[in-house]
């Protein structure tokens, strides 16, 4: 790449910028959680103790195991869900489609651990649906267990899958599923060498997002895990433990989940990313009319997959209108009463969660904008560096980084724990990687040499990218930030780490009702964090046209 | 245009929760407690009507209270804390500062560090929640000894005495009682969750028969009309463990943490909060409320916390191995 001199070093400023701001919040921070690792719990001394006693007992290996086989499984059966949906939604004439696939992306605003409490309010040992099927005489043993979890992060986090492969799919030009077919190749054949290769990245691409989001969660198993023991929730109770706690065994805990999501997550960079076919879908492929019978099909398929992903939706909103005393709910009677303690009595969480998103969503916009345009400009290994950085947050487990963000800045001149900062910072760092994605994949498709006429015709370089980058990138930008300022709104695991006094967000008020076992009141704020998430959503929808979705990894 | 008319709808929305969040006054007095939502806000708005002092609170379990607080010795954030088994405030009590309240001189003793670094303004009484729809009124269990038998394995939920003050309790209570071989087949029968409020809540949401529990806890939920929770209260003994208020030494609003203190202890506060939140109180002037039994009629275990203190890293090493190993 030819850079003119002057946009080199502008550029190099930022790049030395952004590596700095990733190295003091994610690289310094994490530091201290390996170094605890590998200390001896009483002697501070060197050791391999920690770890081998992670692989030893009887206990961490069943974690370590119920981690990977519930991760796993979420995963597969993500891909199992997302990828049909993906495809007919895409590819096939079906009736309600933009509807369909609007819904397809809302999963996503519902914190984790709502939809676990939800479900289990169903199919719980004394769920009401149980207790419907055990008034029909069916025996069901209930939800709680290994079964739940899989089955709540599936119905969660399949979006993922279907948002990167819808992208994924439309960007293979037409042409080359034609030319396949004029050379004389099957319905089934175009599609094994042709559109599965197109997509196959996508799908691990996906699939990696709900690995890493799974193992790294912990409210979900501690909700409806029923007595099912996860790592992450070992590496965070061992952390926040003061009597048997020890901080070496939390870090080893938490240095074990991170090389299982580092290690998976290289691998996709190395070996899958690199056969994906980049290229920019001048006509997407053409929407197949098929006969009734398998529309119909297709149709069902979505919707009932869908309605089973949006069925804690409706357990919120209605438990947010029903009358409760105390932890026990009366289904059936109507009652305003919680959600107007909510919005009257208590307003400062809403009031939280809006001001930390979009202070954090706002500063991400223009370090993602930044970012992604030197991760897709600049060849070679430096630009390659900053996208790996950048990526590293995904992979850390949201409580694994509050912690270490919230030891290393405890004094000092940066003494930011216990500040609203504190949160910010974490949501940005976090959160960004999703507007990188974003912005950056729509730059690829952007020829350079527009801004290198522009800068030699004397436009100084940051004006040449303010005018003529970032108008291209400006869908991406928007859908980027919308997306992060939504799943800010539902972030959990570095928020109940990091709030400190009048800053308690949504997401943690609910989480202590649940926890407190007052349904009523958590809904109530599940209602206000729904709604306030839909409105970008429709936003987003009006911005970028029909059933154009960002997270697609280009 | 719509789009144009939605972005300053959120313009106008981002603005206003901008100056929603920056002007809330500066709160007086932090508390730190691990109590139910509902229950500090009713002490918070009842003080701050009767002093016009402000309470901000900061609600986090226990053990992590105790972490933050003694982190933040340097620079105390917090000025009092409020809830927590009173054997976790002695083993912390130099983070604490000595204050003899007026309102805990008739308390009985053992509700008072002799120190004055913390005062228990009212117990928690351990009791066995069973959910009838899973266990027969005649299979229930009646006492610690019940529990102990290997038919209830994995049918009885407590919480991890290694995070949890009241968990921690009810174990040095059944070892108190059966000594260590008690505590070895406590810990084969019961499967520990990460918080005791999962305890109660799965235990009436019926994913589990029988929980160790509080018993403030578990009458939430008959005294909200739930007909599926019963209380026992052991045959052999119920354990009783106090639950403590502190001031944090070197809090930046004393005079204000000690009028605080000086409410959570008074009468009409205890009384309050054991009509409406069934926490007994310690003060012995309290009348009794209908639904529970009078506290003259239980055979009581008191723990002793200095003595419960003394044994707790020994007792939760040992208790931290047989639950590690059990197979």
């Amino acid at each position: 790449m030819n850079f003119p001199r002057s946009l080199f070093s502008a550029w190099n400023c930022i790049f030395a910028a952004a590596l700095a701001v990733l190295f003091l919040l994610v690289v310094y921070p994490m530091f201290s959680i390996f170094a605890a690792s590998f200390a001896g719990s009483e002697t501070g001394v060197f050791t391999l103790d920690n770890y081998a006693q992670v692989f030893r007992t009887p206990f961490y290996l069943r974690c370590l195991g119920n981690s990977l086989l519930m991760s796993v499984a979420a995963t597969l059966f993500s891909v199992a869900a997302g990828v049909p949906f993906a495809f007919f939604l895409t590819r096939f004439k079906l009736p309600c489609a933009d509807l369909l696939r609007t819904l397809g992306a809302l999963p996503l605003i519902l914190p984790t651990f709502i939809g676990a409490e939800a479900w289990l309010l169903m199919l719980g040992r004394n769920g009401f649906i149980t207790r419907f099927m055990e008034g029909a005489g069916i025996h069901f043993p209930g939800i709680a267990g290994m079964h739940g979890m899989i089955l709540v992060f599936t119905l969660q986090f399949f979006p993922f899958v279907f948002l990167t492969v819808s992208a994924a799919i439309n960007s293979v030009d037409r042409s080359l599923e034609e030319s396949a077919r004029n050379l004389g190749a099957g319905t089934l054949r175009v599609l094994r060498t042709i559109t599965f290769p197109v997509i196959a990245p996508s799908i691990a691409a996906g699939g990696l997002i709900v690995f890493c989001m799974s193992i790294e969660n912990f409210g979900v198993p501690t909700i409806i895990g029923g007595g099912i023991k996860v790592l992450a929730e070992q590496a965070y109770s061992e952390f926040i433990n003061e009597l048997g706690g020890n901080p070496s065994m939390a870090g080893a805990l938490s240095s074990v989940l991170v090389f299982i999501t580092l290690a998976l997550t290289l691998l996709q960079k190395l070996v899958i990313e690199r056969r994906s076919y980049a290229m920019s879908a001048l006509r997407p492929p053409e929407v197949i009319r098929l006969p009734s019978l398998p529309t119909f099909a297709m149709t069902a398929y979505c919707a009932l997959l869908l309605f089973l992903a949006l069925a804690p939706f409706i357990v919120v909103l209605a438990a947010a209108v029903t009358e409760s005393r105390g932890p026990v709910m009366y289904y059936g009677s109507f009652s305003l009463e919680n959600l107007r303690k909510a919005l009257q009595v208590a307003p400062r969480p809403v009031f939280n969660s809006f001001f930390l998103s979009t202070t954090a969503s706002l500063i991400g916009m223009v370090f993602g904008m930044l970012v992604s345009y030197l991760v897709v400009r600049r060849k070679g290994i430096s630009g390659y560096v900053l996208d790996l950085a950048m990526m590293l947050p995904l992979v850390i487990a949201g409580s694994v980084l509050g912690i270490a963000l919230a030891a290393t800045y405890n004094r000092g001149p940066l003494a930011l724990t216990g500040t609203w900062v504190i949160l910010v910072l974490a949501y940005f760092v976090r959160k960004t990687p999703f507007a990188v994605k974003s912005a950056s994949a729509l730059l690829q498709q952007v020829d350079a040499s527009v801004e290198e006429a522009s800068v030699n015709l004397g436009v100084p370089p940051l004006l040449s990218f303010l005018k003529v980058v970032v108008p291209d990138m400006l869908p991406g930008i928007i859908a980027g930030t919308i997306i992060m300022w939504v799943t800010t709104l539902a972030e959990l695991s570095s928020t109940v780490v990091l709030y400190y006094g009048p800053w308690a967000t949504m997401t943690i008020q609910i989480f202590q009702y649940i926890g407190s076992g007052d349904f009523g009141p958590a809904s109530a704020y599940g209602a206000v964090l729904i709604f306030s998430v839909l409105l970008p959503l429709f936003l987003l929808n009006r911005f970028l046209g029909k059933g154009t979705m960002p997270l697609g990894n280009g | 245009m719509l789009s144009r008319k939605g972005l300053a709808a959120a313009a106008t929305a981002a603005m206003l929760s901008f100056f929603g969040a920056v002007l809330p006054a500066v709160a007086d007095v932090v508390l730190y407690s691990s109590n139910q939502p509902e229950l500090l806000d009713m002490v918070c708005k009842g003080f701050e009507e009767t002093s016009g002092i402000k309470v901000t609170t900061v609600r986090l379990g226990t053990g992590e209270a105790m972490k933050r607080i003694a982190a933040e010795k340097n620079n105390p954030l917090a000025d009092i804390f409020w809830s927590g088994d009173i054997s976790v405030l002695e083993a912390a009590k130099e983070n604490f500062a000595p204050y003899d309240s007026p309102e805990a001189q008739g308390l009985p003793a053992g509700y008072v560090d002799p120190d004055k670094r913390w005062t228990a303004g009212n117990t928690h009484l351990m009791i066995l929640m069973v959910n009838t729809k899973l266990v027969d009124e005649k299979e229930m269990p009646r006492s610690w000894t019940d529990i102990l038998d290997p038919k209830w394995k994995d049918k009885v939920v407590m919480a991890d005495p290694a995070k949890s003050g009241s968990a921690y309790s009810q174990i040095y209570g059944v070892y108190n009682l059966y000594g260590l071989d008690g505590l070895t087949k406590l810990a084969n029968n019961v499967r520990t969750l990460d918080s005791s409020s999962l305890v109660y809540k799965g235990t009436a949401e019926g994913e589990f028969p029988v929980g160790i529990t509080m018993e403030y806890a578990a009458y939430r939920y008959i005294a909200g009309g739930s007909d599926a929770v019963k209380m026992v209260y052991p045959s052999d003994g119920t354990i009783s463990a106090p639950e403590g208020v502190a001031l944090v030494a070197g809090g930046a609003h004393p005079k204000e943490a000690r009028a605080f203190f000086d409410y959570l202890l008074s009468r009409e506060t205890v009384s309050e909060i054991f009509r409406r939140f069934y926490r007994r109180p310690a003060r012995t002037d309290v009348d009794d409320i209908q639904g529970l039994p009078s506290i003259k009629t239980l055979k009581l275990i008191e723990n002793n916390p200095a003595e419960a203190n003394r044994v707790q890293k020994e007792l939760l090493g040992r208790w931290r191995a047989m639950v590690l190993n059990k197979q």
